[in-house]
């Protein structure tokens, strides 16, 4: 999901650049006293996870965990997200400097757009687990799309390379899904305020 | 039949599918460039378009694909050789991923000379027993230039037998070379990365509890 330098061209780079600097601006906005440190600890999990490999079929995938950030934190997985990539790009050269913008785009708008579509169904007991799952398979599915898709704006051929990123991704996909439903569940059974904030939390108000 | 589909699904998959990065190496071989592309995770990438471009100018000088074992070959460009060009290797996976390989016109020029030199020198020095041999015995009053043009010769021959036996010897060093250039994260970089994150956190919260109890 690392979108390496030299790939991609200078428009490109600019409206990631842009587009993650508003993201970023909207998330501290919107963030809470309260959250900060499920914050960094959830940045730290991002950080750590795509460092984790699980060995599959031929080769290894690694985890992106970008859904759980999104139905956990909104928008302030933008900076959480920026952090740890900045982190990565400079300790492992995942990435780089330059591309930091459209490569922090391409994660933290999946798990925003996640948080709206798959939180509501959080609070529902009965819906919690397939929303969890959902909410990590389709932001894998949608970090592909938006990867292929500032490929496609600077180079050619959305498609063959969309088709490439996604089918690579299916596993993840898969892994992710059953990865964010068990920590949903664990979270809402054993501390829900992490889950739903302190006051709208169900359980312990 | 669920995880058949699955795993059948996994042998289609591009070998680039989660890697973090390509590593590009190559070294001159002789009247060609040699070089391999890995993955971070050591696995090797095949079928990946290799570029090789002049560095200054970003010519595209020729173009070329890795085999199932990651390697690559291709002849040297005659163009970078007549101008001493540096090239610049690149590796597109197609996906993002992308690595490079900064090769000095140095590089490659001791094996492209080394082909000019010894194509040369082969039937002189096949020549050279046979004239050498005759032409010692009788001339009495010549032996000293003689010897010497046979030393001359066979020292730049030992030279070049030597370079070449080197090159060979060293080629897996030079692998290792590479590779410890480009390591992966280490343990101090992870848990330094997670210390950042909590400490930037920290300090965020410590800013925040200041407005808030001002206010």
């Amino acid at each position: 999901m690392h979108i390496s330098e030299g790939v991609l061209s200078a428009p490109v780079l600019l409206s990631g650049g842009v587009l993650t600097f508003a993201g970023t601006a909207i998330g501290l906005k919107k963030l809470d006293y309260d959250r900060i440190m499920t914050v960094a600890i959830l940045a730290s999990t991002f950080f750590v996870a795509s460092l984790i490999h699980v060995p599959l079929g031929p080769g290894s995938v690694h985890l992106i965990l970008n859904g759980l950030l999104g139905v956990l934190l909104g928008w302030a997985s933008f900076p959480a997200i920026l952090t740890a990539l900045l982190l990565q790009a400079v300790f492992f050269q995942f990435g780089g400097i330059v591309v930091l913008g459209v490569n922090t785009f391409n994660m933290a708008a999946p798990a925003v757009i996640c948080y709206y579509l798959v939180r509501p169904f959080l609070k529902e007991k009965k819906y919690r687990a397939v929303a969890g799952f959902a909410a990590g398979a389709l932001s894998v599915f949608m970090a592909g799309i938006f990867m292929a898709l500032s490929l496609a704006l600077s180079d050619s051929g959305f498609f063959s390379t969309a088709k490439m990123v996604v089918v690579a991704h299916v596993p993840v996909m898969i892994i992710e899904g059953f990865i964010t439903m068990f920590t949903v569940t664990f979270l809402a059974r054993v501390k829900p305020e992490i889950l739903f904030g302190k006051n709208s939390c169900p359980v312990c108000r | 039949m669920t995880t058949v589909l699955l795993f059948s699904g996994l042998s289609f998959l591009p070998a680039s599918a989660n890697a973090h990065k390509i590593l590009v190496f190559a070294y001159g071989d002789g009247p060609a460039i040699t070089g391999e592309v890995t993955f971070s995770s050591g696995r090797k990438a095949r079928d990946v378009e290799i570029t090789v471009m002049d560095e200054a100018t970003k010519k595209v000088l020729a173009t070329t694909k890795t085999n199932d074992k990651g390697e690559f070959k291709f002849p040297i460009p005659q163009e970078a050789v007549r101008k001493k060009m540096n090239l610049l290797i690149v590796a597109n996976v197609g996906d993002g991923h992308r690595g490079q390989w900064h090769m000095t016109a140095q590089d490659y020029m001791d094996s492209a000379d080394e082909i000019a030199t010894t194509a040369s020198v082969a039937p002189a020095n096949a020549a050279l027993p046979h004239e050498t041999a005759p032409a010692a015995s009788p001339a009495a009053s010549a032996p000293v230039p003689q010897p010497a043009a046979v030393t001359a010769v066979t020292e730049k021959q030992i030279e070049k037998i030597v370079e070449r036996v080197m090159d060979r010897k060293l080629t897996p060093v030079k692998h290792l070379l590479a590779q410890a250039c480009e390591p992966g994260p280490s343990v101090s970089d992870i848990l330094g990365g997670i210390g950042y994150i909590i400490g930037l956190g920290g300090i965020v919260a410590y800013f925040k509890g200041q407005k808030k109890s001002a206010s």
